[in-house]
């Protein structure tokens, strides 16, 4: 019974020992995590990637409107006539030109991971766009209405190519658009979980701060009873000790006075007459 | 009795000296924008609005010659339009605008293509940002974005690199409007 209560008093802080240590390392890795996944969140990246993801946008629409200002320039000199707007025509077109140059292959690839429709797409209208160089550039020699009108036959599909290219851009923008929207979720949603299981884990740790805490109090309580009674033990032990020492000097006491006669009258005895019988019995005395 | 100080008196007459010097080397160019020379080239900046001097009608037209003509700048520096770091140059915005006599608060800058962005009067003076009429000394055509491309000196100021000057850095430059 005493063995079985000894060991109940040792295991119970033991149990707690090990439940803080375990408990505090899975706050800790959990920590760690939130800490990381909050990087993730707000990493600048994600800003630059939107940012360039509008600029290929805006490159696109911006090169669809020019191709259609180059028909319109076209169109307004086959009206009024090659030589009044010809230079309109070829400034249009050189617009245009230094436009295509922002539809490059590699960067527009990059600009949309994951939609890979898009940079053949692209490559065909920047391909397209510089194919026109040299119908401009006869055009500007020749001056002439059917050269003009070769370059409008020849921009049509080109303008079809891009009015295209403004179609899938859109698209692939509305995608990423949402696949990040989605990640952004899916970040926020572990971050949740991983903030709520670290409440749950510090709650974890104060709930047995406090458990430990009283077992500490409890124990500091036993500890305070059990010294008062051995003070108590102590107190009485001495007492008893005490009423020995009396009783032992009182008794050596009262023993010594009859043995003094005894031992007197004895001594006295030795002077007088006695027959052997007594004698013998004397000596023994003595 | 220090022989390397300057008395009062002679320190005086020093900043007068100084004082006179910058005056005249102020005074020149000024005195030779008082009117605008007409371009004799095509032209290829307007700048209309409140602009004091003119050489057009109610607008100050510059062709290459006349660009040229003004303080230049170079400014060395990464574009996200552009491989690696080209060298600009050109006349800064500045002094386009003190060629024009032109007092405003923003500009709006238009391209060929009708493109515009408004360039607060802050940025014009305080940046020293340039339009651009060549890069690593050659003209710029327009297939190549030309003629005139705003620069901002991004390298030397990498808080500029942001969307803002993206929009603010207008390229085939034609016009610059200057509103009060």
């Amino acid at each position: 019974m005493k063995r079985w209560r000894r060991r109940s008093d040792w295991s119970g802080p033991r149990a707690l020992r090990w439940g803080l240590a375990v408990l505090s390392g899975l706050s800790l890795v959990l920590l760690v995590n939130v800490l990381h996944l909050f990087g993730l969140l707000g990493e600048s990246r994600r800003a630059m990637d939107d940012s360039v993801r509008e600029d290929a946008m805006w490159a696109v629409y911006q090169t669809d409107r020019q191709v259609s200002r180059l028909t319109a320039a076209i169109d307004g000199a086959l009206w009024h006539g090659v030589g009044s707007s010809l230079g309109s025509v070829v400034e249009a077109y050189d617009i245009l030109y230094s436009r295509a140059q922002l539809l490059e292959n590699g960067s527009f690839s990059l600009k949309f991971e994951g939609t890979d429709s898009l940079s053949p797409q692209a490559a065909l209208v920047r391909e397209g766009i510089l194919g026109l160089a040299p119908a401009v550039d006869a055009l500007a020699e020749a001056r002439s209405v059917p050269a003009l009108r070769d370059l409008r036959d020849r921009v049509a599909p080109v303008q079809a190519d891009t009015a295209e290219l403004v179609l899938r851009t859109n698209a692939a923008l509305d995608q990423a658009i949402v696949a990040q929207r989605e990640e952004v979720r899916r970040l926020q949603q572990r971050l949740g979980l991983n903030v709520g299981l670290l409440v749950v884990g510090f709650a974890g740790i104060v709930t047995l701060l406090a458990l430990q805490m009283r077992l500490i109090a409890a124990a500091g309580r036993k500890l305070a009873i059990l010294g008062e009674r051995n003070r108590a033990v102590a107190k009485r032990a001495r007492a008893a000790s005490r009423a020995k020492s009396t009783f032992l000097a009182t008794m050596s006491h009262e023993i010594r006075t009859p043995l003094n006669g005894i031992i007197g009258t004895a001594e006295l005895m030795t002077h007088a007459d006695l027959s052997v019988e007594q004698a013998r019995h004397l000596s023994m005395i003595r | 009795m220090t022989p390397r100080c300057f008395s009062p008196t002679r320190r005086r007459f020093l900043g007068a000296a100084l004082a006179l010097g910058a005056t005249a080397a102020l005074g020149a160019p000024r005195m030779a924008r008082a009117s605008l020379a007409p371009p004799s080239g095509q032209v290829i900046l307007t700048v209309s609005g409140a602009v004091g001097l003119t050489n057009a009608e109610g607008a100050a037209a510059f062709d290459l010659a006349l660009l040229d003509a003004l303080p230049q700048r170079d400014t060395i520096t990464a574009t996200p339009w552009h491989e690696g770091r080209p060298r600009f140059s050109g006349p800064t915005i500045a002094s386009v605008l003190g060629a024009a006599g032109a007092t405003g608060s923003s500009l709006r800058i238009v391209a060929l293509n009708d493109y515009a962005a408004e360039m607060p009067m802050e940025d014009a003076r305080g940046i020293p940002v340039i339009l651009a009429t060549r890069i690593d000394g050659q003209e710029i055509s327009v297939r190549d974005k030309g003629p005139l491309f705003v620069i901002y000196p991004f390298d030397e100021r990498p808080d500029l690199f942001n969307e803002v000057y993206f929009g603010r850095s207008v390229w085939q430059v034609s016009r610059v409007e200057v509103l009060a």
